[in-house]
């Protein structure tokens, strides 16, 4: 199995569900990398593809991932992906580099995806991708499987599932900041460049998110 | 719930959260993926009509914004829908309407009428036996406009008829 290797410091949460940006990276690394992609990103603009090929493989992890975590679906997710990397090299041109090409490509994605979701609102067919192994050795899934639930042998693939459903009841917009913020540890304000609101939105959206989760999995989190 | 207990909720709820992180595609399912991404980008699978539409509409703002608003709403797409139909029923009705009382210039104007009848009453028949030709213009034909034109004679500098022969 391939492990989804969201590279990203995960978040860390404060009482009133603000959580920290993660700690930047050393400055330099940080602008070669933004030079390398600006650069692929020139290339790709004026056709090559092969350029186009790298920044696809760059994101296509975190990418796939917010979409599957969207539609608990990794068919509907791979199909939303595709379109939407092919969305962006068609519209490639238009990409003036008021953002970053990953917060660009996000949003494309995100919105193709909330459309999509608009349009299959009745017939949410999940379709969940097998769990690692090392998910059974997570201390913190461990804990709540052993001590919380309801059935201690629930297995980890039922509360796999149990969670998914919960997801799929959040409206597509807090079911996204929840991705985006829990899941795959975006800070609020990147979250906010992607969504295009403000980060008192996100934030508000994250918390309203999280109690309606909270009362969904209430059985799970006794 | 108190603001304590709802806080460690959040807090267990993220531990629970965390068992997403663990749902992975099958495997090498990324090896392949940008493959299939530019195999379908240079296979032109990419819906040119519509996704120029797309990039149209995303790079005008208003237009996007009217877009998002009704894109996946069909109560408010069938309004709008129906507004722009009722705008272009209403411009035809108009146009219609606007050009059935203007005055006809064309079959009106009384050069119009002279030419169909100067070409057509007393030259009908001429024009149908003698065939037009680079040699034989139209405008040589009996009965034509163009007959009352005085023929142009070139005439020598002296004003003179030049001699027989004479080059």
């Amino acid at each position: 199995m391939i492990a989804i290797t969201v590279n990203m410091t995960e978040p860390e949460s404060d009482q009133g569900g603000n959580t920290a940006a993660a700690p930047p990276a050393p400055k330099p690394a940080v602008t070669s990398a933004r030079a390398e992609e600006d650069a692929l990103v020139h290339r790709a603009q004026k056709g090559d593809l092969a350029a186009y090929d790298d920044l696809v493989r760059r994101y296509q992890e975190r990418i796939y991932a917010t979409l599957y975590h969207m539609t608990s679906n990794h068919e509907d997710a791979n199909d939303l992906a595709q379109e939407a990397f092919i969305k962006a090299y068609t519209a490639i041109k238009s990409f003036k580099g008021g953002s970053s090409f990953y917060t660009w490509v996000y949003r494309i994605a995100v919105n193709k995806t909330i459309n999509f979701l608009k349009q299959r609102k009745n017939r949410s067919a999940m379709s969940l991708n097998d769990l690692d192994f090392d998910a059974e050795k997570d201390p913190d899934l461990v804990a709540l499987i052993s001590e919380k639930t309801p059935r201690r042998d629930a297995v980890l693939s039922e509360l796999q599932k149990k969670l998914n459903e919960a997801m799929l009841k959040l409206s597509d917009q807090h079911r996204l900041v929840v991705t985006l913020h829990d899941v795959q540890g975006l800070a609020h304000e990147e979250i906010a460049e992607i969504m295009e609101c403000n980060v008192g939105t996100v934030r508000s959206r994250l918390f309203y998110a999280r109690q309606q989760l909270q009362g969904y999995l209430a059985d799970y989190l006794k | 719930m108190s603001a304590e207990n709802q806080d460690q909720d959040f807090e267990k709820l993220q531990r629970l959260l965390k068992l997403k992180r663990h749902e992975q595609p099958p495997p090498r399912f990324f090896n392949d993926f940008s493959g299939q991404v530019t195999a379908r980008i240079k296979a032109g699978a990419t819906g040119s009509q519509s996704d120029s539409f797309e990039e149209i509409v995303a790079q005008t703002p208003w237009l996007l914004r009217i877009w998002r608003a009704i894109e996946g709403k069909p109560a408010v797409s069938g309004i709008f829908t129906a507004a722009v139909c009722g705008l272009v029923v209403a411009g035809v009705f108009m146009a219609d309407k606007t050009t059935s009382e203007m005055p006809r210039f064309e079959l009106e104007a009384p050069l119009a009428k002279t030419e169909k009848k100067s070409l057509f009453s007393s030259g009908g028949s001429t024009l149908a036996t003698v065939p037009v030709s680079s040699t034989n213009p139209a405008a040589m034909l009996p009965g034509s406009l163009f007959n009352n034109t005085p023929m142009l004679q070139t005439l020598p500098a002296s004003g003179m008829p030049m001699p027989a022969g004479a080059k």
